[in-house]
């Protein structure tokens, strides 16, 4: 019985060392992900589209996503169509929230890209990406000029 | 599971009296890889049956249920959980 008590004492021990260890002060982390649905944009003629998902962990206060198609002109990105949305994404294991953008289709350079800014705690946050970048050839969509 | 763990299949062959627990996750490479071939499968089904037609909406649905199987990887947004 005693061995018993002095075990049940040690193990207790750890335990609550192990507990003091862990409750030190709390680590940022990050909430959200964007992830582009594939890795350049949808081509069905005669349209091209971009799609993403986005999902945060815990709520954030605001979240604004603005999903953008691209192409490119005198080696600069051009917008081309763009859509905002203020839904505040669920995590990704129940879903995310899905975007869509789309435009009509012109021979040239494309990419997606994405601009996202919201609160989360009092705080701003931004988050900018792009995807790759896929050519599309004058025999499959016209040339804009 | 953290971004870092390394997402491996169940070993074959599979013991119907006791089948191993599944990860029910996918490698994010292999998940994009299986996003961009759903998505060029629709781009090539698109000429025929128009870029809204309910085929190219079930691929999109896919594609979207293999990239909600990645492993979470938090990329913006940072604060500070609560006790």
């Amino acid at each position: 019985m005693r061995r018993y008590l002095i075990g049940l004492s040690v193990a207790t021990l750890a335990a609550v060392s192990v507990g003091i260890a862990e409750a030190g002060p709390a680590r940022a982390v990050n909430d959200c992900d964007f992830e582009f649905a594939t890795s350049h944009p949808d081509v069905y003629k005669p349209q091209i589209t971009g799609r993403g998902l986005a999902g945060c962990d815990t709520p954030p206060d605001s979240h604004q996503v603005q999903l953008a198609l691209e192409y490119e002109q005198g080696g600069r990105w051009v917008v081309a169509s763009a859509k905002t949305d203020n839904t505040i994404p669920p995590p990704f294991r129940a879903g995310g929230h899905r975007y869509e953008v789309s435009a009509a289709c012109y021979a040239g350079t494309w990419r997606m890209a994405v601009a996202i800014r919201g609160t989360i705690q009092g705080h701003t946050f931004q988050f900018e990406d792009h995807s790759g970048t896929v050519d599309i050839p004058a025999s499959v969509c016209h040339p804009r000029f | 599971m953290s971004d870092d763990e390394t997402v491996q299949p169940v070993s074959l062959p599979i013991d119907p009296e006791n089948p191993p627990e599944f990860p029910g996750k996918l490698p994010r490479e292999l998940s994009r890889e299986l996003c961009d071939r759903l998505q060029a499968i629709a781009e090539e089904i698109s000429p025929y049956l128009g870029p809204e037609h309910r085929a190219i909406k079930a691929l999109n649905d896919a594609s979207h249920e293999l990239m909600i199987t990645v492993p979470f990887r938090p990329r913006y947004a940072e604060y500070t959980p609560e006790d």
